[in-house]
């Protein structure tokens, strides 16, 4: 077996959408992928910044940034809003402030809004900060990833394939463990299929979780 | 600059006097993008067109509230001399789609077509230009390994819409446009 491409990538002009849109000459084009990446980076500090208070998962499936000539819009598909709408005006203004800052300009406008998912479980992002919090707190991998399983049948998939790679149990030898359930079908391009790629870091080092999760078929 | 964007064909009257300048623009631009394989197919019609035009579509929001201060981003030069010249006759509207996405694309056109059309105002409809490829090659491996490599592309799609004899309201119509975000639109008067 050879190396396998991100389906993410693998499916982006049929099956799958871009996460940003925006159109930039290619002088410009650098300046607006940096800024989308601070725009990323600085709302995932502040939602796992502000985690610890209210504990849970807090889990932001994809962040989607839309560029016009005086507006940027963003907006956040989370599965457990908690954080954002409890006290509801005051944290997403506090997080407005924050990432316009960071990004440095007043000439655009920043919008950002939140969008609760259903099914939040059948996402493969949420799902790999529940495995990489039940892994931080020593539960055996096994037991982890079984109960991801399970979460997800709730969640009505056709497939799910789970991979954990490095210093599993914490042992000494690093080694790659996986189960899959259902069928995932990685080759066929018109299968929808989300991937998430994570990483945890214990004290013995850096885990690194895989998730694939085949939704539907065309 | 300004002699050059009223005459609505610019490629042979450009070309005679300067045989030159276009080719150092030429190689600017294969220099800038770091990895691209094809400098020389870029077509030179479209390359002309981008050293010429320097206005760029307003946002319509940002044009009601500022309608005559100068913003930094906003060139209202543009905004007042459409009102000026709205009774001359040899004045059309170059608008210019660029894009990665099609339907995206196909929908701004049919959009601003329509907002043309309720106006009456006669114009030449969509004109999709040749898309743009630009591809990129990077090594697959973080050390070594030559021969594994990725290659990348951005295709940017292109769509010219003329609007002979503009009236006010087909200015004012299409200000009002809310056109989707990946969409860019280049208005040359």
């Amino acid at each position: 077996m050879g190396q396998k491409i991100n389906p993410l990538g693998f499916r982006l002009g049929t099956t799958q959408s871009h996460h940003s849109l925006w159109f930039a000459q290619p002088k410009n084009y650098s300046e607006g992928l940096q800024e989308d990446k601070k725009i990323r980076d600085c709302i995932k500090n502040y939602v796992q910044k502000n985690m610890r208070l209210s504990s849970g998962v807090e889990g932001i499936a994809r962040i989607e940034i839309q560029k016009r000539i005086d507006l940027i819009q963003v907006i956040i598909y989370m599965g457990f809003p908690k954080v954002l709408i409890e006290d509801r005006p005051r944290k997403l203004e506090e997080l407005q402030t924050n990432v316009q800052k960071e990004l440095n300009c007043m000439n655009r406008k920043l919008n950002i809004a939140i969008t609760r998912i259903g099914n939040p479980y059948g996402h493969p992002n949420i799902l790999a900060e529940f495995i990489a919090g039940q892994l931080k707190n020593r539960v055996s991998f096994r037991k982890a990833m079984k109960k991801a399983i399970e979460l997800t049948e709730q969640a009505d998939t056709k497939g799910i394939q789970i991979q954990i790679a490095g210093r599993i149990d914490g042992k000494e030898i690093a080694r790659v463990e996986w189960i899959r359930e259902g069928r995932v079908p990685l080759q066929t391009i018109g299968a929808k299929i989300e991937y998430c790629s994570y990483r945890v870091r214990t004290i013995y080092g850096v885990l690194g979780i895989k998730i694939w999760i085949f939704i539907d078929e065309e | 600059m300004a002699v050059s964007s009223i005459s609505p064909t610019l490629f042979p009257s450009s070309t005679i006097p300067n045989p030159s300048s276009p080719k150092p623009r030429l190689t600017f631009l294969s220099t800038s993008s770091p990895l691209s394989f094809n400098p020389l197919k870029l077509p030179t019609h479209s390359l002309k067109l981008s050293q010429f035009t320097t206005k760029t579509f307003a946002a319509p929001e940002d044009l009601q509230k500022i309608p005559e201060v100068g913003a930094s981003e906003v060139p209202t030069a543009s905004s007042v001399t459409i009102e000026a010249d709205k009774a001359a006759p040899k004045q059309k509207i170059q608008i210019k789609l660029r894009s990665y996405w099609v339907p995206l694309i196909e929908d701004s056109c049919k959009q601003i077509l329509d907002a043309a059309r309720t106006t009456n105002a006669k114009m030449m409809g969509p004109v999709p230009s040749p898309t743009k490829k630009r591809i990129y090659c990077v090594l697959k491996s973080p050390h070594v390994y030559k021969d594994a490599r990725f290659h990348f592309e951005i295709r940017t799609h292109q769509c010219l819409i003329d609007i002979l004899y503009p009236t006010a309201q087909t200015i004012d119509s299409l200000m009002q446009l809310d056109l989707p975000a990946g969409v860019d639109v280049e208005v040359k008067l």
